[in-house]
């Protein structure tokens, strides 16, 4: 997923949040919502996809700016309907780890330290 | 030719209808083209705009102001013996714009957009809808307002800057939308495209509530705190409401109003009469709570956006309302820097819903506009043992959109899941709006069921819903519309149809009844599609012979139209024409060919 979203908006992984944007948005032009509905879907998800690691870093870097406490945090993750659950030690070290970074561009790392990866962004399932 | 899409603004206390010329321009009627929200019985006849507005002082019990505050509620207003749906009411002014359009400019208005505020719920959204087609109009498209307020001031702006290229970085802006009835308040990033990052709102917060605060306090004033019987009176009220809207109107250019008035009447009495001198700050201090509402959605609308409020560039004031001065100040409080540009909080959502119009017909192909879902759309699912809403399609997720989410089956051989499709924030159904639900059958199997259930949201305000048992190509796919979710009325059912909660929920679907065979079920999942991706893709690649897909093709046959040197026309109609069919086949060389055509547009215009 993550790997056909770059594809798909030709960029680089490690691209920062504004060349994200600028290829987003060059495509978006390209295939206008009114005339392309599918190939926009696409776009947007790539878009979602690319940009979901930096934005779960900027709300918990803003939480921690504002002194919020840890379930806050989680309940942020839960709102993007993120399956993720911290438990007691590996909690500190996210604050931890997320504390020491200066955000800006270094969330990568701290995404792969707190080993979000692509499967934990599978929601959990739910009974039907 | 296509019919030319109009803009109708259909306000709570006023509405407008625009056209697109250059730039959207708003038909005069009623002498300034703002025309009164209201509707008046007398006798046989139907008054509508301002006509209605004033018989509406002298005979309140027949006259319906406000009515958009009912849409979708399933309430109706009575006039004499008769009961009107709001969709009634609202055919009726959208009627009246149409009539007035004619007999004032000639113009046949058959295709509209019209716009509704961004935290509208789908059955506020339909009954707009009903409402248009009630008046014999074809709604090409419900909007948002203040997403139109910002298309329109995107357009002008751009337009004025310097005709060809709008300013290359993009902008944050907060379109602080406060009506008549409704508030609204969405986050923008405006550039080469206009974003809509997030959109909240509430669709009881407007104009309509500064007024009664006030009518409250001139009652106080005059002797009868909080009689009840005085506000159920209806010409009582009807009188003290348009003198407290009169005075709350010169509040805004004014320090203070005097309030003078004689033969208001009363219940029981008729000759009841007040003299009273308000100052700004006194009615700014008795609707303060209704102002810091707004306020804290609008950093509410600024967080969801991922914002801080300094990063906001400019803040557009929309809606009547905002013409109270201490609403720019408490702005100004927050945005601190950020520009508060003129735009006109009456004309400008109309305006922008021309616009619309205008990108829809292809006149408009270069503004692109990206919307969001302003509520949630969840399935109903069992999360151990209680029924929860989970959600599929998040707020403030672009549209049109497409999302997925895997399920399991409760048990083992279950026969049959219901999937009951829901609107709003709450994970329990009871507190969300019940949208539209389906049955469906499954095959049995001794595990567990996998199914995926995907939901699209289309831009019509379409929702289609797909489910499949994974491994048992037991699919179902159905459209629930929002525009009229109950026309496929076998299969949908209200909420009230819906067993009990929890467990019991679940039980129901488990049938003894062990003989049915594939082809039954198959015919029960009816309208059983395979949901064909190519399906859309065909439409797409259907367009007429110069359609204009994007701003490139649109600049490319601007081009062409005034090129001279056959040559060079010859060159740009077959660059033209392969890079139309690349983007159609979706081929490889297709950035190639844009940089192309881009040179070569760039390099004659």
């Amino acid at each position: 997923m993550f790997r056909s979203a770059l594809k798909l908006l030709k960029v680089a992984p490690g691209d920062d949040k504004e060349t994200l944007h600028r290829a987003y948005v060059r495509f978006v032009r390209r295939y206008p919502p009114e005339y392309f509905p599918e190939k926009f879907t696409k776009i947007q998800d790539a878009y979602h996809e690319l940009t979901l690691a930096d934005r779960i870093i900027e709300k918990i870097l803003k939480d921690l700016k504002n002194d919020r406490n840890a379930l806050t945090l989680v309940s942020y993750l839960s709102a993007d309907h993120i399956d993720f659950t911290v438990e007691g030690s590996q909690l500190d070290n996210l604050l931890q780890l997320v504390a020491s970074q200066q955000h800006s561009g270094k969330s990568k790392i701290v995404l792969d330290k707190l080993n979000l990866s692509n499967a934990q962004y599978r929601k959990g399932p739910n009974n039907f | 030719m296509t019919d030319k899409i109009y803009g109708i603004d259909l306000g709570t206390t006023n509405s407008c209808l625009a056209t697109l010329e250059d730039i959207p321009r708003v038909i005069p009627i009623d002498g300034n083209g703002i025309v009164p929200s209201v509707v008046s019985f007398d006798g046989s006849e139907i008054l509508v705009g301002r006509r209605a507005l004033n018989r509406s002082l002298a005979f309140p019990e027949q006259s319906v102001r406000s009515i958009k505050r009912l849409m979708g509620s399933g309430e109706t207003v009575k006039i004499g013996e008769k009961s009107y749906k709001p969709e009634e009411i609202s055919a009726m002014i959208l009627g009246y714009l149409r009539d007035e359009s004619k007999k004032l400019e000639g113009i046949e208005v058959k295709r509209v957009v019209i716009t509704v505020p961004a935290y509208f719920s789908e059955a506020q959204r339909r009954a707009t809808l009903t409402a248009g087609e009630l008046a014999g109009l074809k709604v090409e498209r419900i909007i948002n307002e203040p997403t139109a307020a910002a298309l329109f001031y995107d357009l002008i702006k751009v337009s004025t800057h310097d005709g060809t290229a709008a300013a290359k970085d993009s902008r944050y802006s907060v379109v602080y939308d406060l009506g008549g009835g409704t508030f609204d308040v969405s986050v923008l990033r405006m550039g080469d495209i206009t974003e809509v990052m997030s959109s909240t709102g509430d669709t009881h917060l407007g104009g309509d509530d500064f007024d009664l605060c006030l009518a409250k306090y001139l009652l106080e004033r005059m002797g009868l705190p909080n009689s009840d019987e005085f506000l159920r009176h209806r010409p009582s009220m009807a009188r003290l409401i348009s003198i407290a809207e009169k005075a709350k109107i010169e509040l805004s250019t004014r320090g203070t109003t005097l309030v003078e008035e004689t033969m208001i009447p009363g219940p029981k009495r008729s000759d009841y009469s007040i003299s009273e001198t308000i100052i700004q700050g006194q009615f700014e201090e008795m609707t303060k709570d209704l102002i810091d509402k707004s306020l804290i959605l609008t950093e509410k609308a600024i967080n969801e956006a991922g914002l801080q409020p300094t990063d906001i560039d400019q803040v557009l004031l929309v809606g009547g309302m905002t013409r109270m001065p201490i609403i720019s100040r408490k702005l100004a409080d927050i945005f601190g820097d950020a520009q508060l540009p003129t735009v006109d909080p009456d004309l400008s959502v109309a305006n922008g819903a021309a616009v619309q119009g205008g990108i829809i017909t292809g006149e408009n192909v270069e503004k692109i506009l990206v919307d969001v879902t302003s509520h949630t759309l969840s399935l109903m699912a069992n999360d151990y043992n209680v029924a929860k809403c989970i959600p599929i399609i998040p707020r403030n997720t672009p549209i049109p959109a497409t999302r997925s989410h895997l399920f399991y089956s409760g048990i083992p051989n279950q026969k049959m899941g219901l999937l009951a499709v829901f609107q709003g924030e709450s994970d329990l159904p009871k507190d969300n709006e019940f949208i539209g639900s389906t049955p469906f059958y499954l095959n049995s199997v001794n595990n567990l069921s996998r199914i995926e259930v995907e939901f699209s949201y289309d831009s019509n305000g379409m929702i289609h819903l797909v489910a499949e048992q994974k491994g048992q190509k037991r699919k179902i796919a159905i459209d629930l519309d929002s525009r009229n979710p109950y026309s496929d009325a076998g299969t949908i059912t209200g909420w009230s149809d819906l067993p009990g909660s929890g467990r019991k929920l679940f039980d129901d679907f488990f049938d003894d009844d062990d003989d049915d065979d594939d082809e039954d079920l198959e015919k029960r999942n009816s309208p059983v599609a395979d949901f064909d991706e190519d399906e859309d893709d065909a439409s797409e690649s259907s367009p007429e012979a110069d359609l204009q897909l994007n701003f490139v093709l649109k600049r490319a046959y601007n081009l062409l139209a005034s090129l001279e040197d056959s040559q060079e026309k010859a060159t740009l109609t077959d660059l033209t024409k392969r890079y139309k069919a690349a983007i159609l086949e979706d081929s490889d060389d297709l950035d190639n060919l844009e940089d192309e055509l881009l040179n070569f547009i760039e390099n004659k215009e």
